[in-house]
């Protein structure tokens, strides 16, 4: 999947709106950050982190759709969908320097930017600066986190259902519906019957 | 802390001495809370606002540094629990959170643990008589 030059760099102005919505962040402090970003680029369907190892990189999607999941008895749950300019890593293990129990593997053939722990580390140390953008960073991660799992528990199936089509629509047309279907917590048969509903009565308005 | 889920009160965290409790999410995002935060015992807190603890990120830079570890570990430690709750089935995630707990057992009525637990109140009781029957498979289990 190559891209030009051209492409990379919109990209990584992409990536530098996306910090800038967390915390001022001029263009010249970002080109100070880029040496500590490298680019990895991977196939569709491959596990970019494997349970048991030690997950080095923070990850932004440049291009394509990932997904995390959780091995458990035979069965694997999607934890997470993460598409263009969203963050994806198996947490524990990068801040813990732990063996991971989650997979992260490829939908699509996907591009990443990515940051090391060490860079990550490096950054800080080099640029106090940094410090706000990753409290709000981690700030927002926790917000989204906790609405997701405060959705899980309190909304029906249905309502969990209908509000993540209407939220994101195009990723009903990018997701095996097995993995939506684990990662809103339905069952595959169900899901089915759900969008099969969705389908018959047009959304109004 | 707990939401309510129909009629019934659904809780989410069991806070004790030098623990923090908040509803986080309302007091990161200014947004209205979905939980209700109660006490169970007398209880005396130590509390900042949001003011002053933007104000404090302002004026002392190193506090970014204190702030931000803190919200990882936040982070981390509810994506751990989510993950259990995902991993373990009931009876690992009772002797596992008895066995790192013991105390709690004694202090909190039981039906919140359950609710906490996520299970019934009558399958935390029969885990319980379980294990004190059995304290030595139960721990091993660990």
């Amino acid at each position: 999947m190559p891209h030009s030059a051209a492409a990379y760099q919109a990209a990584l102005d992409k990536l530098h709106d996306y910090l800038r919505g967390y915390a001022p962040f001029s263009k010249a402090e970002f080109r100070q950050m880029e040496p500590f970003i490298e680019i990895r680029e991977f196939d569709k369907k491959v596990q970019v982190i494997r349970e048991g190892e030690v997950e080095r990189y923070l990850n932004v999607v440049a291009w394509g759709l990932a997904r995390k999941y959780l091995p458990v008895r035979n069965k694997e749950i999607t934890i997470q969908l993460a598409s263009e300019g969203h963050m994806i890593h198996s947490e524990l293990s990068f801040h813990f320097r732990v063996p991971s129990r989650s997979v992260i593997e490829t939908i699509e053939p996907t591009v990443f930017f990515s940051i090391s722990y060490e860079s990550l580390e490096q950054l800080y140390e080099q640029f106090p600066g940094m410090e706000r953008l990753g409290r709000l960073m981690i700030t927002d991660l926790f917000i989204k986190s906790d609405n997701r799992y405060f959705n899980q528990l309190k909304k029906s199936t249905r309502e969990r259902f209908l509000e993540y089509m209407r939220s994101h629509p195009q990723m009903v047309q990018r997701v095996p519906q097995k993995y939506l279907a684990s990662f809103l917590n339905i069952k595959p048969e169900t899901f089915s019957r759900l969008k099969h509903l969705t389908r018959n009565k047009p959304v109004k308005g | 802390m707990y939401f309510e889920k129909g009629k019934t009160e659904m809780i989410t965290n069991i806070a004790r001495e030098g623990e923090l409790i908040s509803s986080s999410t309302s007091f990161l995002s200014g947004k209205p809370s979905y939980y209700f935060v109660e006490t169970l015992e007398p209880c005396t807190v130590l509390s900042l606002s949001r003011d002053h603890l933007e104000q404090a990120y302002r004026e002392c830079p190193r506090i970014e540094k204190l702030g931000r570890l803190m919200t990882t570990y936040f982070v981390l430690q509810k994506e751990e629990w989510e993950l259990e709750c995902v991993r373990l089935d009931t009876r690992e995630r009772f002797l596992r959170f008895i066995g790192n707990n013991p105390e709690l057992l004694k202090r909190v009525p039981q039906k919140y643990l359950a609710s906490y637990l996520n299970m019934k109140p009558e399958t935390f009781s029969r885990l319980k008589h379980h294990t004190r029957k059995r304290p030595a498979v139960g721990r091993k289990l660990l």
